[in-house]
């Protein structure tokens, strides 16, 4: 393929040709650019997509089925109503599952099926049809899919924000959607936000406290819980977490003065003009200037002295060693770092967290220092996780037990732990708040106002879901005790099955398996069937998330076509550059056909180099995304991204369809751009060409 | 009786800028095997048109033309090109990029055979460029070679496929006297010695006195001044 090297040969940059050189360069640049731009674009939209279907199909599931109206209407559905066996109640699709028999009607004893009732719908040997169980077992037979049923019920979430850290608790109260758990879909897990050492603080602090009380209508301060139950929380908590470090807060952190080293000298930077003596002590004599100039900013006016320590009978002596003076309470600098470990006896008194004790240890400046602290005085630095099936008993966790699995909390005499939305976090609620979720009750002569009391257990992402910020996480029987109350009529939106499985692109295929198997068992009528891209709440988003990458793949056909004609007008150029050579190849006996390819050539070259350049780059700057976003948002002042929309860090899904589309586009287009140029060399006439003489 | 290894019959050429401008008024020729044919006449008499038209680089607006028995058509064209005639230019052209042997293998990778090491094509281009004097310029680009070896390396590079005829655009033209000489003397022995057609356009009465045959251009007619009586 001689055309081949003539055309590697012609794109080689030469000086004797520095503005085919040039172009050239130019074209390849424009070409790189876009196809990195395409799929940089690509793989974040992928990405965002992705963690948001992630997000809304974790809160949900990738197929719902849900009750059609025709089940409503069926007498399997309305029998209950009228039927002493049930209760006169009608029952929710978890407990239709769980009910022993199919038709509690007794013609004996309970009053004459209406009339206007649809017929039953019996099977050829009589029996009532189960919708519920069919569907159930139908579903059963695929493998790898699970099937739940889930309720939603509306409440009034109550929740006490700071009731026990600052002075002023704040109330919130939010209309919002309660929905179950269920605890096999582990993927709401990964949707939720981890647990900071301020929701350790938190959930400590609300401990020894009961669930609030209601006084009418109003929530008041909860009362403390006996002693001994607060030991045994207590005890809980420490065996589940293990504190290993602590650190001096943002005030500094006073060594109690009995509990100074006994040898050795720390510098220390005595507060002038202070009405208590006080004096700084960094962890690091290096660290002091540093110390003082944080001081200084403040306000605060230092002068250096020494510390002879000798325990209790420490002293304080002027920097120059000549006089001393009376020995300051001695503070550690804020930030400083000591070894915890917790004093179990202090649990078996503490009726606060203030009450609980901790060995703490650090080295300050080179000297030892242990010493037995209040916990109050020091935040959490790090912990971890000791006994992860005592853990779920105060956060949202995996059941230690079950890898794929959710469990939320529920302490007695505290209520039950809820999910919230991440929204709630940002607006200062942490793990361990308290509060209760109010419905209405309907009796005979009145309408009651009902409290659960509930506590927040974790919060989660909900990513762009319109209800997201609404919709609450709590358990099962929770949520069941809320719906009971709800109007029945309306039950269609908050009752159904959740049916879920590994891959949220099979939604389609199994969508369809299912419809299938339904329409065999003959219950197909009572249910609708729907994939997360139908569901109303999200079909919306979806489908302008989709159109949008619809337009924006019309977008970058277009600029690829304008980057790939480029090509054109270097590869005009480079023909009457060449057109002596031209010339010689035809003298030789190279076909006009041949001729055409070696531009061909040129332009496939240059759009292949192109994108594959392109396509590094593009693959460089997702792996470094982030950095690259971080710096941007630092240029820019202002997050470059809403992490309330985007999450954390920016979700890039490497997107193979864009990079196929982007190098098969580049390189066709890049191949037409060549056209032109290949047919103006081809018609050349070697004569007129070589006439150079 | 040897058939002819060109045939020209009744070649005519006008060109229109924008009347018409006839050049060749009716130009028959034939050459075969062993014939050295020179073209002289004065400038813009139609030398070069007659011989880019005889190496089937010009079409001719009317006329028959063939060559190794072949008639001259667009089909025929690029085979006849590659494998029974080739070209000697007053400069050169050579392809720049290309070392002088890639230059001499040329025609061969157009012909889409092997010119791998080893194999016969690439054993015969160095058995030109030994017999060129140019072997130790084997791996030079074009670009670096003097006018005299150029024109060498275009000589072997007309020589790769062993052509019917040699169509020569004044192939001294460039050159100083002792290239020109060797020039000649081997475009001369390769059509004797190699009983091929050899067809010299040239100013150069020296080269035109070598060659067998001889003829003018004259108000588009070929008149022939000296019949070489071997």
């Amino acid at each position: 393929m001689y055309e081949f090297s003539v055309a590697a040969k012609y794109l080689r940059p030469r000086w004797r040709q520095l503005s085919v050189s040039i172009i050239s360069l130019i074209s390849l640049f424009v070409i790189a650019a876009v196809v990195w731009l395409v799929v940089v674009f690509f793989s974040i939209s992928n990405g965002l997509t992705d963690s948001w279907i992630d997000k809304l199909v974790a809160l949900t599931a990738p197929v719902r089925i849900t009750p059609t109206e025709a089940y409503f209407n069926s007498y399997y559905h309305r029998i209950d109503e009228i039927s002493a066996a049930a209760n006169f109640t009608t029952k929710s699709i978890g407990e239709k599952l769980a009910s022993e028999s199919t038709d509690p009607y007794n013609p004996e004893w309970d009053v004459e099926i209406p009339s206007h009732w649809l017929p039953a719908d019996r099977q050829s040997t009589g029996q009532l049809r189960d919708p519920v169980k069919e569907a159930f077992a139908a579903i059963a037979t695929l493998p790898g899919v699970t099937a739940s049923d889930y309720e939603v019920g509306v409440a009034n979430l109550n929740l006490l924000k700071h009731i026990l850290r600052s002075t002023s608790p704040s109330n919130i109260v939010q209309p919002s959607f309660i929905g179950s758990l269920d605890p096999n879909n582990g993927k709401l897990l990964e949707a939720t936000v981890s647990v900071t050492p301020a929701d350790l603080m938190n959930i400590l602090t609300n401990l020894p406290y009961d669930a609030s009380e209601f006084i009418d209508g109003d929530m008041r301060l909860p009362a403390k819980a006996s002693q001994k139950i607060i030991q045994s929380r207590l005890e809980a908590f420490f065996k589940a977490v293990k504190i290993q470090t602590l650190s001096a807060p943002l005030k500094g952190w006073q060594i109690p003065i009995e509990q100074l080293p006994a040898n050795g000298y720390w510098d220390a930077l005595l507060v002038t003009k202070a009405k208590h003596p006080v004096a700084w002590v960094a962890k690091d004599r290096a660290d002091i200037p540093k110390l003082r100039l944080r001081l200084a900013q403040l306000g605060i006016e230092t002068e250096s002295i020494k510390i002879k320590l000798a325990g209790s009978s420490s002293v304080a002596i002027s920097d120059d060693g000549a006089t001393s003076i009376p020995l300051p309470a001695l503070k550690l600098n804020e930030g400083i770092i000591l070894n915890a470990t917790l004093v179990p006896s202090s649990l078996a008194t503490a009726s606060s967290v203030s009450a609980i004790q901790f060995d703490v240890q650090a080295s300050v400046q080179g000297v030892l220092l242990t010493a037995q602290t209040a916990f109050k005085e020091l935040n959490i630095e790090k912990w971890a996780v000791r006994d992860p099936s005592l853990a779920q008993s105060f956060w949202v966790s995996r059941s230690p037990a079950r890898v794929d699995s959710i469990s939320l909390p529920s302490i007695t005499g505290i209520g039950e732990g809820v999910l919230l939305p991440k929204s709630y976090r940002e607006s200062g609620v942490l793990i361990g708040d308290r509060g209760s979720l109010s419905y209405y009750d309907l009796t005979a002569s009145s309408l009651q106002e009902q409290h659960e009391p509930i506590f927040v257990a974790g919060f989660y992402d909900p990513g762009i879901i319109p209800i997201g910020g609404k919709y609450i996480v709590a358990s099962k029987a929770l949520t069941s005790l809320i719906q009971g109350f709800a109007n029945s009529k309306d039950i269609s939106a908050k009752n159904g099955i959740n049916i879920r499985f590994a891959n949220n692109d099979d939604a389609g295929n199994i969508k369809k398996r299912l419809e299938s198997l339904f329409d065999d068992a003959g219950i197909s009528q009572y249910w609708k069937i729907e994939t997360f891209r139908e569901y109303e709440f999200t079909r919306d988003i979806l489908q302008q998330l989709q159109s949008e990458k619809r337009l924006f793949t019309l977008l970058a056909a277009v600029i690829i076509i304008v980057a790939c004609s480029n090509i054109i007008s270097m590869l005009i150029i480079l023909v009457n550059d060449k057109k002596i050579e031209i010339g010689i190849l035809r003298s030789m006996g190279a076909s006009s056909f041949s001729i055409a390819t070696i531009f061909a050539f040129c332009g496939a070259i240059m759009g292949t180099a192109g994108s594959l350049i392109g396509t590094a780059l593009a693959l460089l700057t997702l792996k470094n995304i982030q950095t690259l976003v971080d710096a941007i948002s630092y240029l820019q002042g202002q997050e470059m991204f809403n992490p309330m929309f985007y999450g954390e860090s920016l979700p890039t899904s490497i997107s193979a369809e864009a990079l196929i589309f982007v190098s098969i586009a580049t390189c066709i287009v890049s191949i037409i751009a060549a056209i032109v140029p290949a047919i103006k060399a081809s018609l050349l006439r070697p004569t007129a060409i070589l006439r150079s003489e | 009786m040897t058939r002819p290894l060109l045939k020209a019959l009744n070649i005519k050429k006008s060109y229109y800028i924008p009347h018409e401008v006839p050049i060749l008024k009716g130009v028959s020729l034939e050459i075969y095997p062993g014939d050295t044919v020179a073209i002289t006449g004065r400038s813009g008499q139609g030398k070069s048109t007659l011989l880019q038209i005889l190496g089937t680089l010009e079409p001719s607006c009317s006329g028959t033309l063939e060559i190794a028995s072949k008639p001259v058509s667009i089909r025929t064209k690029n085979t006849i090109r590659n494998r029974h005639i080739a070209f000697i230019f007053q400069s050169f052209h050579l392809l720049e990029d290309y070392t002088a042997l890639e230059n001499i293998l040329m025609p061969v990778r157009i012909a889409r055979e092997s010119t791998r090491e080893g194999s016969p094509a690439h054993q015969r281009a160095w058995m030109l460029l030994e017999q060129m004097n140019m072997a130790h310029r084997a791996h030079f680009q074009a670009k670096y070679l003097s006018g005299g070896e150029k024109q060498r390396i275009a000589i072997a590079r007309a020589f790769i496929h062993n052509p019917d005829i040699i169509f020569a655009d004044e192939p001294s033209g460039n050159l100083d006297k002792e290239n020109a000489q060797l020039t000649h003397r081997l475009l001369i022995d390769f059509a004797v010695n190699q009983n091929k057609g050899l067809l010299v356009v040239t100013h150069d009465p020296e080269l035109a006195a070598m060659c067998g045959h001889s003829y003018e251009i004259y108000d588009g007619c070929l008149c022939s001044r000296r019949e070489a009586s071997l």
